[in-house]
């Protein structure tokens, strides 16, 4: 089976996907009685609740709001905010995106950078101090929640001493804090994909053949353990650019960032259905998208991997 | 002349968490120059661990070879060589061929390149020499077109011609010593005969010496001039292939050969096996370790433990039964 052929395949199923994402989605916003503008229309005349009522599409029931919504889906409409006046997908996600794919990328080029560089040391160092050292870092990291390390970088580091603000997004100092808060999720995670990635190859027979040729330990770790020891590491850097482009709810809460997770998190809270479900659609296609990008990355390192494989699954 | 390998004493165990395993318990084996030498037993019996050792291959923390454990190469304990001399040591004077190709050659590295690594790391030859030399090797190995198979990846060559390659970079730089642990047993069995064809052409070529790891008696015949016979992590018998096969002392030895298939079987028939498992090497019983799997098994050989003695010549077995006097064995069997 050509590239081609490959390729359009996993289109086909990226479609699919996303129409059954998008009807869960519809289907169980809608599953929660009343609508985004219920309370505010409570008090206004009849003939203005029902206009309103006309212009979001609550007049109808549910089955042909669903194929206006899906139809509107195919088309690239969004449709618009029920709650904000004048919101629609694609100018939230331009105004938002680029805030939290900064911080995102920000977040996962330092915590994946040192995760990597840690994950390394302590397998190298497998049960000696060093060791011992790391894994209860990254032990430690992944049991605080984001939401209380977020409070505690800004009781303990922000301030006039070092002239980092608490909150807010202006310049690259506001940034600093609430790129430590998300990064230390990818260290420890990645510390600990990384070292037990490097223990499994070191026991593989290929390192005794590496060993047996009398080249320095350098070279064996860096020629032959390090080089397939990042095949795995290939497969989960994609989700994680996907996942942290996306936007931390917590981090942006906490800092008041104003970026995607923030946003989409409280359209989920005020029902706003058309906002969520454009949101929604968008993450989706990103991540699958970024899928897609994860399987040609992978047989780019693993010569071992071919497509034909992949698509046959 | 003296030896081109000695080992002495060897004792190697590992750790686990069940307690100590002692995988080697004690082996004394010599190779000559230029001569091929076959170490055969069953899966478990310290065979590979003993082959590991030789290029000081087994692992710590969990692997250990034993202080006062001894393997001369040329005279020389490669177990205190340093950094520099192992170096120098492995892949140069000695080199291992692996059981499995696929899993002993690294998969995201062409396999030109991974006998490129070995002659460069033992001579200062150009990138571009090397390139040519290994080219040149596999050519050697049996490669029609080298150059092209020099740029696959091992997942794109057969198991044969993997073990091709692995032949390759182990005799790229011309070897004293080969340790080759099971070359054949991954391997289909049309593609057998011709891997150790290749293994003994070589051998004759390089005037390498060769110890042959294998559990598989019928592909020691034509190739090995001695066999050390070995059973839980001990040598049980020794001697010159004709002694082996024609003149067996040990009874394990003896059902070992009892075991290999002929083509001159009934079918329908089963095929003997030896009854019982090896023991545990945790804790290795006072005795003699065959006992309990043993039709000749007599009071003494539960309470002691029978030494390698030598019986004629280069000949020599760890059985009661052959050295106690007033038990000959030989004649009853």
């Amino acid at each position: 089976m050509g590239f081609l052929k490959y390729a359009l395949r996993k289109l086909g199923l990226m479609v699919v996907t996303l129409a059954i994402i998008a009807s869960a989605t519809f289907f169980l916003v809608n599953a929660v009685p009343g609508n985004p503008i219920a309370a505010r229309t409570l008090r206004m005349p009849e003939t203005v609740k029902a206009e309103l009522y006309a212009k979001y599409g609550f007049d109808k029931p549910l089955w042909p709001r669903y194929v206006i919504t899906m139809r509107g889906l195919l088309r690239g409409d969004f449709g618009m905010s029920a709650v904000y006046e004048g919101d629609t997908v694609p100018n939230i996600i331009a105004s938002k995106l680029p805030v939290s794919a900064r911080l995102g990328l920000q977040q996962m080029l330092v915590g994946v950078t040192l995760g990597i560089l840690l994950g390394v040391v302590s397998a190298l160092k497998n049960g000696r101090a060093a060791d011992f050292a790391i894994i209860a870092l990254a032990a430690f990291a992944v049991s605080i929640p984001q939401l209380v390390f977020s409070l505690l970088l800004q009781k303990f580091f922000a301030g006039a001493k070092t002239g980092l603000p608490i909150i807010g997004w202006s310049g690259f100092k506001s940034t600093i804090l609430p790129t430590i808060a998300g990064a230390f999720v990818y260290t420890s995670f990645y510390a600990r994909l990384m070292k037990s990635s490097i223990l499994d190859v070191i026991g593989q027979e290929y390192i005794m053949t590496a060993e047996s040729k009398g080249i320095s330990g350098f070279r064996v770790v860096t020629r032959h353990v390090l080089r397939n020891a990042f095949v795995p590491i290939i497969t989960y850097l994609p989700m994680t650019v996907a996942m942290c482009v996306t936007g931390s709810f917590f981090v942006e809460s906490v800092f008041t960032i104003p970026g995607l997770g923030y946003y989409y998190v409280k359209s989920v809270q005020q029902r706003d259905l058309s906002m969520v479900m454009g949101l929604t659609v968008f993450i989706a296609a990103l991540l699958l998208a970024v899928v897609f990008v994860t399987d040609i990355l992978y047989k780019l390192v693993d010569p071992r991997i071919r497509l034909e494989r992949a698509g046959k699954r | 002349m003296s030896d081109l390998l000695e080992i002495r004493r060897l004792r190697v165990s590992y750790h686990t968490m069940a307690g100590e395993i002692q995988a080697v318990r004690g082996v004394d084996l010599s190779v000559g120059e230029n001569e091929v030498v076959a170490v055969v037993g069953e899966s478990g019996c310290g065979k590979s661990v003993t082959a590991r050792s030789i290029l000081r291959l087994v692992r710590r923390p969990a692997g250990d070879i034993k202080s006062g454990s001894e393997i001369l190469f040329r005279g020389e304990n490669v177990l205190s060589f340093d950094k520099k001399r192992l170096r120098r040591y492995r892949g140069g004077e000695c080199s291992i061929v692996f059981q499995d190709p696929l899993s002993a050659l690294n998969p995201t590295m062409r396999s030109g390149r991974q006998i490129e690594e070995n002659l460069r790391a033992h001579s200062g030859i150009s990138a571009a020499a090397a390139r040519a030399e290994a080219v040149e090797l596999l050519r050697r190995v049996g490669f029609d077109d080298p150059a092209r198979r020099a740029r696959q990846y091992p997942h794109e060559l057969s198991g044969g011609m993997r073990q091709r390659v692995m032949i390759a970079i182990a005799f790229s730089n011309r070897p004293s010593l080969l340790i080759a642990d099971e070359p054949t047993t991954a391997l289909d069995v049309t593609i057998q005969s011709r891997v150790l064809e290749l293994l003994r052409e070589l051998q004759v070529e390089t005037r390498a010496s060769i110890v042959l790891i294998t559990h598989d008696l019928g592909v020691v015949a034509g190739i090995a001039k001695r066999i050390y016979v070995m059973y839980a992590g001990r040598i049980v018998e020794s001697g010159s292939s004709e002694d082996i096969f024609y003149h067996t002392a040990h009874p394990y030895t003896k059902a070992l050969l009892a075991s290999v298939p002929r083509m001159t079987m009934q079918s329908k028939l089963p095929l003997p096996y030896i009854q019982g498992v090896p023991p545990e090497l945790i804790d290795p019983p006072s005795g003699c370790a065959f006992a309990e799997r043993c039709a000749l098994c007599m009071d003494i050989c539960r309470r002691e433990e029978p030494k390698l003695t030598e019986s004629n010549g280069r000949h020599s077995t760890a059985c009661w039964f052959e050295t106690l006097p007033g038990t000959d064995g030989g004649g009853l069997l």
